[in-house]
């Protein structure tokens, strides 16, 4: 029943600046713990939630407040949450019947799964022990950008991604359906001798596609990677396939497309290559049906087929491309979504620089241009085209490790400007986000959001800056096709927020 | 009121022409408040006072009045045949300002300022309807409605017994924020008891006031009535989107008005485990008690009326809705007015066919700048106002590459319909320049 404020016919008192008004809005503020985006796994948005500390209570407890925007600013929910005071926020996710919230109690070592229905009541709290092993690697993990604790079953439950302290460590997935049907857990086997982690790269109603890496130790740089798929329903293994040493691969896309076929990009390595430290030969798709028998396959190759044509794009030698995604259209074609970089401070005598990754130990990289690389339904290089970005540096993360390890690591750490990716299946587009420094002729360099869109088979972009006229502005991810604007007016001291849409001209 | 022209538009004014006149009216009217206060709020009050003529001057600032002569004009024998048939009133101090706000409305300051909406103009049929606002508004002030809120507030809050309270929360180890809004809550209850008792109250020597008048008291019910928006929008005329902007060689695209699949609950209204009662938070008995004290004051069944002076003032403030929404950039608003009012020809085809290429104009430029959102609230999935909704559901389905092509076309396919070759350029040229390889004949 929201419609404008309306009294009718009123007689007009405020309060708001008598002293003791302010003594009781004082006690009232409730204090902000964490807050952030309900992010999909398209980056679109669901909404954003804000988490805050309500009020101590006796006996080691506390009560929270929840609240819960829509994907439109609006706010639809404060919901009362009473637990344990050492609580922490984890994640947030939606499956389009129930908002689910991981926390963990850091003293009584547990995860609390704590969900809504779709009339924001709120469901059992699901509890789950954790070692203190557990709890120490996992607070580890939730630092990292890579790591997803909490997976969104459209129309189904939850599944909870936490590690397992086996012999070695291990992991186990544990279902909650919110919607009817039987809770499972999968897990690496309790007696084995390599550590086992697991990251399920896609969930659909039917299956869960999960990525185990196994190694003897941790600092073993032999990983053998296995793609399992299995029964959202039942928790049943269906197929496992054990990506052998004879053609080692760096997955670092999946999905299933509309036939529940298991799509596969990523990078390709020589017979017998470490995928940690070699690298790569090229960029792959494999396609596989739900018994894990191949279908398709097709690669491209850094030296035969893509670097010929890359020849118009980077005309110096010694830049290499960083891949952050790689988006299917309806076409059947896919593009792949990097950025140029090169070492500033390498050894020298690098050479070609089409390589996805150097080898060499690097202080620095200097990271260029955002570049789009369309490949056809068989992977053949159709073409590259290029985004103007202004320059930009990072310090390497380590000289030790391969570089491949260190690419990844300046990822998680936000040294590269690329933000992320947003798809847009409905419409056939992708919006891929970078920060961009301007450097511009006889003006001071600016700082802009820039977003590359590909839309009806052609690239546009739009910008917005991020610091001009007084005001320090920054972008927030929303739903597709959108971002919040926080435009912070530094002389007014007040921060303006906004929901803008991106530009296809 | 058929096709009506806006040819000698006058802009509007948001500040006054006597700008330190206003001034010293206000530090006059505040004064004088304050020194109605004796004893142990004086200082509170003070402050109180001050603060609110001081919340006053930056509305004007923000250009929330509308300072329109005409109106004034019109307004003013409504007011002298309630003073003259009510000589227990003095207006000396009185001074009623012109809120840009759609929303039908209208209050009382306390201190002898009073707004009354633009919006209720729209919904006001006849002078008398308009009349017995007025005086519903007057007896507030002659009942002193304000300094009693104010002195309740000072009692709960300011209060050594209030002070007490606060204190002891402020002092509590656990639960000291629940400790506070039951506090609070209290206070708010009682507080909007007082706004209840004191709407009734206002009722009744308003409709005293007006029945002394020349009006026919009836008008009393059927304004109260049309005042009830608790099932239905404001905004609720159609507004025909899709056939006032469809063009013949751009046609308007069904997808411009799809709705969101993608919400997080399935709400009527916001799931707030700390609200208060809703029941106990309304400033206002529902308008049906309302309605049934005023008729057993009345004894005639018959309504009538006339817009004498209201046609007028209907015209101009009709004219200042679009304007003013356009000027404050609630391009929303500015074409729920443009629409509605050209779909009920309230408004003449001059007028919609430029006013609306301008408004295509500021909403590409503000797409472009990312600034829409700034002034064009968000859908909720909790409002009534559907036609601003569809609105709103356009502005953010339909792209840039869509916009600058429709503008092209509504100018060019209503090219006859502007006021002149040189205001159709001003616009055309803007989309032109946007469409260099579009070729029309």
């Amino acid at each position: 029943m929201n419609k404008f404020y309306i009294s009718v016919l009123a007689v007009c008192c405020c309060f708001g600046a008598i002293a003791q008004s302010k003594k009781i809005n004082e006690i009232t503020e409730f204090k902000l713990r964490n807050s952030g985006a309900i992010m999909t796994k398209e980056n679109s948005v669901n909404g954003y939630y804000f988490f805050y500390l309500i009020d101590k209570l006796k006996k080691g407890e506390a009560e929270y407040g929840i609240k819960i925007l829509d994907n439109n600013l609006n706010e639809v929910a404060l919901k009362k949450h009473v637990a344990s005071k050492h609580l922490y926020l984890m994640e947030t996710k939606f499956n389009n019947d129930a908002l689910m919230f991981s926390f963990i109690d850091r003293k009584e070592k547990m995860i609390h799964l704590v969900g809504y229905d779709n009339q924001a009541n709120k469901l059992k709290t699901e509890k789950v022990e954790l070692s203190k092993k557990e709890l120490i690697y996992m607070a580890q993990l939730n630092q990292s950008n890579d790591y997803n604790m909490l997976f969104p079953v459209p129309n189904g439950g939850f599944l909870l991604n936490r590690i397992k302290d086996n012999r070695k460590l291990g992991y186990v997935i544990d279902y909650f359906p919110t919607n009817g049907g039987k809770s499972w857990s999968y897990g690496s086997p309790e007696e084995s001798k390599e550590i086992i982690m697991a990251n399920p790269i896609e969930v659909n109603e039917r299956y869960m596609v999960l990525m185990e890496f196994s190694r003897p130790g941790m600092l073993s740089q032999k990983v053998s990677l296995t793609t399992k798929v299995i029964d959202v329903v039942t928790g049943k293994l269906i197929t496992q396939i054990d990506h052998d040493d004879n053609e080692p691969k760096l997955i670092t896309n999946a999905f299933l497309d509309a036939d529940d076929q298991l799509v596969l990009l990523g990078e390709y390595f020589e017979a017998g290559d470490k995928i940690m430290k070699a690298e790569s030969q090229g960029l792959f798709v494999q396609v596989l049906n739900s018994e894990g028998t191949v279908v398709k396959q097709s690669r491209s190759s850094w030296k035969n087929e893509i670097a010929p044509k890359l020849k118009n794009v980077i005309e110096k030698e010694n830049y290499y491309v960083y891949f952050h995604d790689i988006v299917p259209t309806a076409n059947g074609h896919y593009y792949a979504i990097g950025e140029k970089f090169r070492k500033t401070a390498s050894a020298g005598g690098i050479a070609m620089a089409v390589l996805s990754r150097g080898q060499s130990p690097v202080t620095q990289l200097t990271i260029t241009d955002a570049l789009i690389f369309d490949f056809d339904a068989d992977f053949n290089l159709q073409k590259v085209d290029l985004f103007e970005k202004g320059t930009s540096r990072a310090p390497s993360v380590s000289d030790f490790g391969s570089p491949q390890l260190n690419a990844h690591a300046l990822v998680n750490l936000g040294g590269f400007d690329y933000e992320y990716t947003q798809i847009d299946r409905e419409n056939d587009r992708f919006y891929a986000c970078f920060t961009d420094y301007e450097r511009l002729k006889g003006e001071k360099n600016k700082m802009a959001f820039k977003t590359i869109i590909y839309d009806e088979g052609e690239f546009s972009q739009d910008k917005i800056y991020l610091d001009e006229k007084g005001k320090f502005v920054r972008i927030l991810p929303a739903k597709i096709g959108n971002v919040v604007l926080l435009e912070y007016d530094r002389k007014a001291k007040e921060l303006e927020i906004h929901m803008e849409k991106l530009n296809i001209e | 009121m058929p096709f009506q022209g806006m040819a000698q538009e006058i802009p509007i004014k948001y500040t006054p022409d006597d700008q330190e006149a206003l001034q010293q009216y206000l530090t006059k009217i505040t004064n004088q408040k304050i020194a109605t206060y004796q004893g142990s709020y004086r200082k509170q009050a003070e402050e109180h006072w001050k603060k609110r003529t001081e919340h006053f001057l930056d509305k004007i600032t923000d250009s929330v009045f509308l300072f329109d002569q005409e109106i004034t004009t019109e307004l003013q024998p409504i007011l002298d045949e309630i003073y003259t048939s009510n000589t227990e009133i003095d207006p000396s101090n009185f001074r009623f300002f012109i809120n840009q706000s759609p929303v039908p409305n209208a209050a009382c300051y306390g201190n002898g300022v009073f707004d009354i909406n633009n919006g209720l103009f729209s919904l006001t049929e006849t002078d008398a309807e308009l009349a017995f606002i007025l005086c519903h508004e007057i007896a507030h002030y002659q009942l002193n409605h304000v300094e009693l809120a104010v002195e309740q507030y000072f009692d709960a809050l300011e209060s050594k017994e209030g002070k007490a309270k606060i204190k002891a929360i402020y002092r509590e180890r656990y639960g000291r924020t629940t400790k506070a809004l039951e506090f609070f809550k209290d206070f708010e209850y009682a507080q909007y008891e007082t706004s209840r008792k004191a709407e009734s109250e206002a009722d009744s020597l308003g409709l005293l006031y007006f029945k002394k008048t020349k009006y026919d008291g009836n008008a009393s019910m059927k304004i109260l009535a049309k005042l009830d928006f608790e099932d239905k929008a404001i905004l609720d005329a159609p507004i025909a989107i899709e056939k006032h902007l469809n063009t013949k060689n751009y046609p308007f695209k069904s997808g411009w008005l799809k709705k969101e699949d993608n919400t997080l609950f399935d709400l009527d209204e916001v799931s707030n485990d700390y609200a208060f009662d809703k029941d106990s938070l309304k400033t206002h008995p529902d308008i049906p008690k309302r309605l049934e004290i005023l008729k057993a004051s009345l004894n005639t069944s018959e309504i009538s009326g006339e817009a004498k002076l209201l046609s007028r003032v209907k015209l101009r403030s009709q004219q200042n809705s679009i304007t003013a929404a356009m000027d404050n950039n609630k391009l929303d608003v500015a074409l729920y007015f443009l629409l509605s009012f050209y779909n009920s020809e309230k408004l003449d085809a001059e007028t919609y066919y430029f006013k609306t290429a301008l408004l295509l104009r500021k909403l590409y430029e503000s797409k472009k700048d990312h600034t829409l959102g700034k002034h064009v609230a968000p859908i909720s999935p909790f409002s009534d106002e559907e036609q601003l909704n569809a609105i709103r559901r356009f502005y953010e389905n339909i792209e840039l590459k869509h916009l600058r092509k429709l503008g092209y076309w509504f100018c060019i396919e209503n090219k006859e319909h502007f006021p002149s070759e040189e205001e159709y350029n001003t616009v055309f040229n803007f989309f032109k320049s946007l469409n260099p390889n579009i070729q029309s004949n």
